[in-house]
C-alpha cells in the first residue's frame, strides 16, 4: 500500500465521525521505484492532505518532507521537492503491519500491501 | 459453423491478413473454447463517423487484440496490447474471465482514444475479480495514460490475490484494497475518479445469495441482478470527478433504460458502448457521463429527453441485420 492510497483511505466503521487519518502501524516497508511524471504530481498535489502524508512519511521512515503544506509554486521549480514528493507518495510501500481508527483503535491488518478494509457485522 | 465460415470468408476478403491471424487463433483456443470462439474472440462493429462509414473489427487471440479498421480502397490495422489469458492467475473461488470481461475490456478499448483524450488521473475498478479488466486497462493505455495511477478493490480476499498475480504476471501496478465496494474510500475519493470500471454482479438469484463470500460474490445479483448494482451507483456518483466517465456491465434482466433513466436523474448521460448476445445472456456495456445539459431533477418526471439509450440499442440492432456475417457478437462505438 502506498501513501497515497493511506491519503484516500478513513475508518468506514458505523458512528465513527473522525475516521482520517488512519495511524500506521509498521512492520515492514519495501520500496519500489517507478517513473517520475510531473504531471500527475502537480494535479493530485492539491488532493493530498499533507499533515497527514508528511506524518505517515515519517512513520514509514522518510523524514526528508516538510512537515506544513509548501506553496504550490515548488511544484512548478523545485525538482528535488518533486522527486521527494514522488517518492514518498509513490515508491513507498507499507507492505506488512495496520491501519489504526483513529478514534476506536480498530486496526485494519495491510498483508502483503493490501489493507484489509472488511468491517465485521457489528461494525457496519 | 457455416456461419463462421461465411464470416471468414467475406473478413479474409475483405481485410488483408485476416485468414492468417485467423488461423493463428484458431490453433492457440483450447478445443474447450472453439464453439464459443466467435462469441468469445471475434466481432466486427458498423461504426459511422459523421458522414463517413467504416468496418471495424476487433479480434481477440491469446495475447493480442488486432482491431481492423476498413474503409473503401484503404485498410490499416492498429493492435493494442490487453491482458494475455495464459497470465491470468486463478483460484477456485474466483470468477474467470469470461464473455462479459471481454466485453467490457472490448468497450474500453473501442473508447480507448477517448480515453487518453480524457487524461484520466485516477482510474478504479470494482470487483477486480481475475484483474484481467483493469489489467486490460492499464496496458491499453501504456505509456500514454501519462502517470495515471489505478486503485482496483474486491470483497473477495482471494480475488485481490489473483489480481495481484495477473497484475505482476503482465508487470504492471495497481493498488489494491480488500473492501466492499469503495468502503473507506469514499470520502476521501469523492469526486477524484475519472475512470470507474465496475463488473457488478448482475444474475437474478434470491435475495439471500447476495452478499456470500467466495465467488458467488461475484455474481449473485439478487432480485432482477440489481442488489448489488444498485447498492453500487449511488457510490460511483460520489467517486466520480465532474468530467468522470462509469463504464458498467449490465444484463438486459437488470433493466439497463432503467438503470440510464435514473441515472440521468442524477445529470449522467448515457450511452451503450457494447451490445452482445450470447446464447446465455444479453450484455450491456453502458458508459455514463456527468452533461451539464441534463439537470439534476429530484422528482420523478423526467424532463430532459436527450439521452435515451434503449434508442440506440434499437439503431444497433438494424445496423447488425445488415451485416450478414455478423454472427452473435456486435460492438457499436460512436464518438462524442
Amino acid at each position: 500500500m502506498r501513501l497515497l492510497t493511506h491519503n484516500m483511505l478513513s475508518s468506514n466503521i458505523k458512528g465513527v465521525t473522525k475516521g482520517f487519518p488512519l495511524k500506521i502501524e509498521v512492520e515492514k516497508v519495501v520500496e519500489k521505484q517507478v517513473e517520475i511524471n510531473h504531471d500527475f504530481l502537480r494535479n493530485i498535489f492539491p488532493k493530498i492532505d499533507w499533515e497527514a502524508f508528511s506524518d505517515a512519511a515519517r512513520t514509514m521512515g522518510y523524514v526528508e518532507l516538510p512537515e506544513q503544506a509548501p506553496d504550490p509554486s515548488v511544484l512548478e521549480s523545485d525538482l528535488d521537492f518533486l522527486t521527494k514528493f514522488h517518492h514518498a507518495l509513490l515508491e513507498l510501500h507499507l507492505e506488512e503491519g495496520a491501519l489504526v481508527c483513529p478514534e476506536t483503535g480498530r486496526k485494519f491488518p495491510v498483508n502483503k500491501g493490501i489493507p484489509n478494509m472488511l468491517l465485521h457485522e457489528d461494525e457496519v | 459453423m457455416d456461419e463462421n465460415v461465411n464470416f471468414q470468408e467475406k473478413a479474409a476478403s475483405a481485410i488483408p491478413h485476416f485468414s492468417i491471424n485467423y488461423r493463428f487463433n484458431v490453433n492457440l483456443i483450447p478445443t474447450s473454447w472453439s464453439n464459443c470462439l466467435f462469441d468469445l474472440s471475434v466481432s466486427i462493429c458498423f461504426q459511422v463517423f459523421g458522414d463517413q462509414k467504416f468496418d471495424v473489427g476487433c479480434f481477440h487471440d491469446l495475447n493480442m487484440i488486432l482491431v481492423f479498421i476498413v474503409m473503401p480502397g484503404n485498410s490499416f490495422e492498429m493492435s493494442y496490447k490487453i491482458a494475455q489469458i495464459r497470465l491470468v492467475s486463478s483460484h477456485p473461488e474466483v470468477y474467470e474471465p469470461c464473455d462479459d470481461s471481454f466485453a467490457l475490456v472490448d468497450a474500453l478499448l473501442s473508447d480507448r482514444n477517448n480515453l487518453l483524450e480524457l487524461k484520466p488521473m485516477l482510474c478504479m475498478e470494482v470487483g477486480c475479480g481475475s484483474g484481467y479488466v483493469i489489467t486490460s486497462l492499464m496496458l491499453m493505455l501504456g505509456e500514454e495514460a501519462n502517470g495515471a495511477q489505478f486503485i482496483a478493490t474486491d470483497i473477495n480476499h482471494h480475488a485481490i490475490r489473483v489480481t495481484q498475480e495477473t497484475m505482476e504476471a503482465h508487470g504492471v501496478y495497481a493498488e489494491l484494497i480488500n473492501t466492499d465496494v469503495a468502503s473507506g474510500l469514499e470520502n476521501r475519493l469523492a469526486g477524484s475518479v475519472d475512470l470507474l470500471v465496475v463488473n457488478p454482479p448482475y444474475v437474478p438469484t434470491p435475495e439471500d445469495e447476495v452478499g456470500r463470500e467466495g465467488i458467488a460474490s461475484a455474481w449473485a445479483g439478487g432480485e432482477n441482478g440489481r442488489s448489488v448494482i444498485d447498492k453500487i451507483l449511488p457510490v460511483a456518483e460520489k467517486l466520480l470527478s465532474k468530467r468522470g466517465w462509469l463504464y458498467m456491465v449490465t444484463l438486459t434482466a437488470n433493466n439497463p433504460s432503467q438503470i440510464c433513466r435514473q441515472m440521468m436523474k442524477k445529470g449522467y448521460a448515457s450511452k451503450i458502448v457494447v451490445q452482445r448476445s450470447t446464447v446465455e445472456e444479453s450484455l450491456h456495456i453502458i458508459k455514463f457521463w456527468k452533461d451539464n445539459d441534463i439537470e439534476a431533477d429530484t422528482n420523478d418526471a423526467i424532463t430532459n429527453s436527450k439521452a435515451v439509450p434503449l434508442g440506440i440499442v434499437d439503431s444497433v440492432r438494424s445496423q447488425i441485420q445488415r451485416l450478414s456475417f455478423w454472427g452473435s457478437s456486435d460492438i457499436n462505438t460512436t464518438t462524442n
